[in-house]
């Protein structure tokens, strides 16, 4: 049998620091949404993970790629991207070498979701916006409320580069889940 | 201009047998009449009519959705003329919404971000009510990083239009964003 965890975390640990009301909400949802009873006392083994997704883009280029929820039931609880700048120097005129530096004008990239349902149709979640303004810079954007991945979509993101610069983009989601191994 | 119609009025007498999408703990302040309020309010116009509450989330799930609206801002002209508000709308849809948060971003033309103070904003459910006063940006719309938190989720009814105005005072071509924070149900 799997060993379930407290709700409240193991004495001492970190998580014992948390709002406990907010981590049992937590775990309540995305217990819910994964069809398991609330009969039980202790709630499951939720992960958290930290996904991501990367594009390299040309300058003017658009690519999209998708995250198809498996293994259970995700919630996003957290997102926030970065984006870099590959510039190619030569200190020394004799060798040219690639540095990896922050873009300063991440404005310029925009990002739009959309999940296709079941009828084939393509249902917009997030329209075209500056990236900054989903994702912040760098910095943790909490989502304020949970945005559910559930078993059935397949999320879809596009991110546009409106600049002449070649960047990487990296899109990062915190997510919690109830843990696939879960057996009772 | 688009004509707002009288939205449906939700009965607020609470059921505490109802139904609520368990994710409404986390919205708010986690109190269970807050999200039976908020389910009953978002599912409005969704299910059938006589549809009981535990099977509302056969007809849509709740959602969260980015709004987004964009300004296109000419320069600031030189005195003594002054800047003039550029326009634009957002339409609830036929169903309701609730609003999260808002946040703001100005660039100029080679992409860097100006400061939201030097953009006032003005928002209005025309033809009378005034939401937003003008005031800086900065004031009622976050960033990116720090968005303006709603201090409790706000209510938008359905197919109502609101209507927003900025003015450029930074003094250089510029494009305006808002991006909105939603929940709504979606059906698909």
């Amino acid at each position: 049998m799997h060993k379930r965890t407290p709700a409240l975390g193991v004495p001492n640990s970190p998580r014992r620091l948390w709002n406990p009301l907010y981590i049992d909400n937590h775990m309540l949802t995305v217990m819910v949404e994964a069809g398991l009873e609330t009969k039980y006392n202790d709630f499951p083994q939720c992960d958290q993970w930290d996904v991501s997704l990367d594009f390299s883009l040309r300058p003017y280029e658009t690519k999209t790629d998708s995250m198809k929820c498996k293994n259970g039931t995700w919630m996003q609880v957290e997102r926030r991207a970065s984006v870099t700048l590959i510039e190619l120097v030569d200190p020394e005129r004799s060798q040219v070498i690639q540095i990896q530096k922050q873009f300063t004008t991440p404005g310029l990239l925009t990002v739009s979701s959309f999940i296709v349902a079941s009828d084939g149709t393509n249902e917009i979640l997030t329209e075209e916006t500056p990236l900054p303004l989903i994702f912040g810079t760098g910095e943790w954007q909490s989502s304020l409320a949970p945005d559910r991945w559930n078993s059935v979509d397949n999320r879809i993101w596009s991110v546009t580069n409106l600049s002449p610069f070649t960047v990487t983009v990296s899109l990062s989601f915190h997510l919690v889940r109830t843990a696939p191994l879960y057996i009772d | 201009m688009a004509v707002n119609t009288i939205p449906t009025v939700v009965d607020r007498m609470i059921d505490p047998n109802q139904w609520y999408d368990p994710a409404m703990l986390l919205v708010g302040n986690g109190a269970l009449e807050w999200a039976r309020w908020v389910t009953k309010w978002l599912y409005v116009n969704v299910p059938p009519t006589k549809c009981e509450s535990e099977d509302w989330s056969k007809y849509g799930v709740i959602t969260s959705f980015d709004r987004a609206i964009s300004f296109v801002l000419p320069a600031t002209p030189a005195a003594p003329e002054l800047p003039i508000p550029v326009e634009g709308s957002l339409l609830v849809n036929n169903r309701n919404w609730v609003l999260l948060s808002r946040a703001a971003l100005a660039l100029d033309a080679n992409g860097n971000s100006l400061p939201l103070s030097l953009f006032d904003v003005e928002m209005f459910v025309p033809p009378v009510s005034q939401l937003i006063e003008t005031q800086p940006a900065a004031n009622v719309f976050g960033s990116g990083e720090w968005p303006h938190v709603m201090y409790f989720p706000e209510e938008w009814s359905e197919n109502v239009t609101r209507t927003f105005a900025v003015t450029n005072r930074s003094g250089v071509a510029a494009t305006f964003y808002m991006s909105l924070k939603m929940l709504q149900v979606r059906q698909n």
